[in-house]
């Protein structure tokens, strides 16, 4: 390989890196170009200076004891690079806003994959960046600062702007949709439905389980079967014919087991003759006692 | 209240010169006899001429009873007794007491050397003569030295007499006299 095809290859290599850095500074705005091309055309200073209309909404937005900006600082050779690379994408922008469709351009362009994706990828949402960098991205495009710092006002925004009715009134976008909660924690806090409301007021049909734990069988006294107490209320209630019974509701059992329907009232009464001898009189009841030996003699002579 | 005690001072008072004998509250001579010589006169004297001496006896000494007594009327029955057995014992007719059964009154005379039928004379004779009122006696029993004589009405010493001749002791009688059955 002689010289003059190795300096070729090298300017070869060298307009390629040149052009991928170029593609760099589309996709991601203001970047740092690791080489500097001393070819490459000279910048006017006056394209990158300030805009006015961006200055002003900083100075809305800081606060009045703050100290005035710095003087932009003196530009080196790199960022002559940087501001070249920046105007150029601006000046693209602006080919690109003025036509509908972009281009069709050359397959191979390594600039191309990056324009389609401009241009076929979804509006996403505005970037939040301050109105000096956007000034300082792109000095050539008033257009596009002016639209950064509208979309950057809060007020405009639809989820910062809390005093606005519309967005309160409005349904939540997807993404802020209340997630379900899981099913465990699912409680119904609408009406109940009428089957459910008239089964409360009116009982059910069907005997329902027992809603309680039954208490264990160790701590309850076994109820005698009513077989077991109808022959013995028979034989032991004397007033049965006399309808001295006490019909009592009975009790239904969570156990299930059988209980009386009446309760029978026994009485032990006393069987006393009337005028039965008890005991004999062992004391005479007397009278008044004589005193004197004349009423002595006057009592004994009236027997 | 208490009892008045019986007082045997000066009861009898014998004059010797005279050859007299004079009770305390009687104004009359008192004769000392022997009780043979009385019981030997009594036993051959019918019977209404010895229960008249047991009359004149008692009523002697109901008189000196009722000397001793302010009011025999409202006087007690102890002291009433008291005074009666004082002076039957100074009479020498025995140690005079009151039974009380029931509403009945049982005149208790221990011993006494009188005759039955003089000793039922003597006891109602010494009442009434204290007292001012006769009651009707007749002789329950007498055994071991002690008499008994229930003073009443005349139908209660009929009732009891016919008790006891039905075969019924003193005591029941006594006690059917009480009850009321005839």
């Amino acid at each position: 390989m002689t010289r003059t095809q190795k300096i070729e290859r090298l300017e070869s290599v060298l307009a390629r890196v040149l052009a991928r850095a170029t593609n760099r500074i589309d996709e991601g705005g203001v970047s740092q170009a690791p080489l500097s091309f001393p070819s490459a055309p000279a910048v006017p200073t006056a394209t990158v200076q300030p805009v006015t209309p961006a200055a002003d909404v900083e100075s809305e937005v800081e606060w009045p004891t703050r100290p005035p900006p710095p003087a932009p600082p003196e530009m080196t050779s790199r960022d002559r690079a940087v501001a070249a690379s920046v105007v150029e994408d601006g000046a693209r922008r602006e080919a690109l806003a003025g036509r509908a469709d972009p281009p069709n351009e050359v397959a191979g362009d390594p600039s191309f994959d990056s324009r389609e994706r401009l241009v076929a990828a979804p509006p996403a949402d505005p970037p939040l960046m301050t109105a000096k960098a956007s000034a300082e991205a792109d000095a050539d495009a008033p257009a596009l600062a002016e639209t950064s710092a509208v979309d950057v006002a809060p007020s405009d925004h639809p989820y910062l702007a809390d005093e606005s009715p519309s967005i309160l009134e409005s349904e939540p976008p997807p993404d802020m949709q209340i997630e379900e909660p899981p099913a465990s924690s699912r409680r119904p806090v609408g009406p109940q439905p009428e089957e459910e409301i008239a089964r409360i007021a009116f009982g059910a049909d069907g005997a329902e389980p027992p809603r309680h734990t039954p208490p264990p069988e160790s701590g309850r006294l076994p109820s005698p079967d009513e077989s077991d107490l109808e022959p013995e209320a028979a034989t032991l209630d004397p007033f049965d014919a006399q309808t001295d019974e006490h019909p009592v509701s009975a009790v239904s059992s969570a156990s299930g087991r059988p209980v009386p329907s009446r309760l029978v009232v026994l009485e032990t009464r006393a069987a006393l003759p009337p005028d039965g001898d008890i005991a004999e009189m062992a004391i005479e009841v007397r009278g008044k006692e004589p005193e004197t030996f004349v009423e002595l003699l006057r009592v004994s002579c009236t027997l | 209240m208490g009892v008045p005690s019986f007082d045997c001072a000066h009861a009898v008072r014998f004059d010797l010169p005279r050859g007299t004998v004079h009770a305390k509250g009687d104004p009359g001579r008192v004769v000392l006899v022997p009780a043979a010589a009385l019981d030997q006169l009594l036993r051959d004297a019918p019977s209404a001429a010895a229960e008249s001496f047991g009359a004149a006896l008692g009523a002697a000494v109901g008189r000196r009873v009722a000397a001793r007594l302010a009011d025999a009327q409202t006087a007690s029955i102890d002291a009433f007794v008291t005074q009666l057995a004082g002076e039957a014992a100074i009479a020498g007719v025995g140690a005079v007491a009151v039974e009380r059964w029931g509403r009945a009154l049982v005149m208790v005379v221990s011993a006494s050397p009188l005759a039955d039928s003089v000793l039922v004379a003597f006891v109602s004779s010494a009442i009434e003569a204290a007292c001012g009122a006769r009651p009707v006696c007749t002789l329950l029993a007498r055994g071991d030295g002690v008499s008994r004589v229930f003073a009443g009405s005349q139908g209660g010493v009929e009732r009891i007499r016919e008790s006891m001749a039905s075969g019924l002791s003193w005591a029941d009688a006594l006690a059917r006299l009480n009850q009321g059955v005839p």
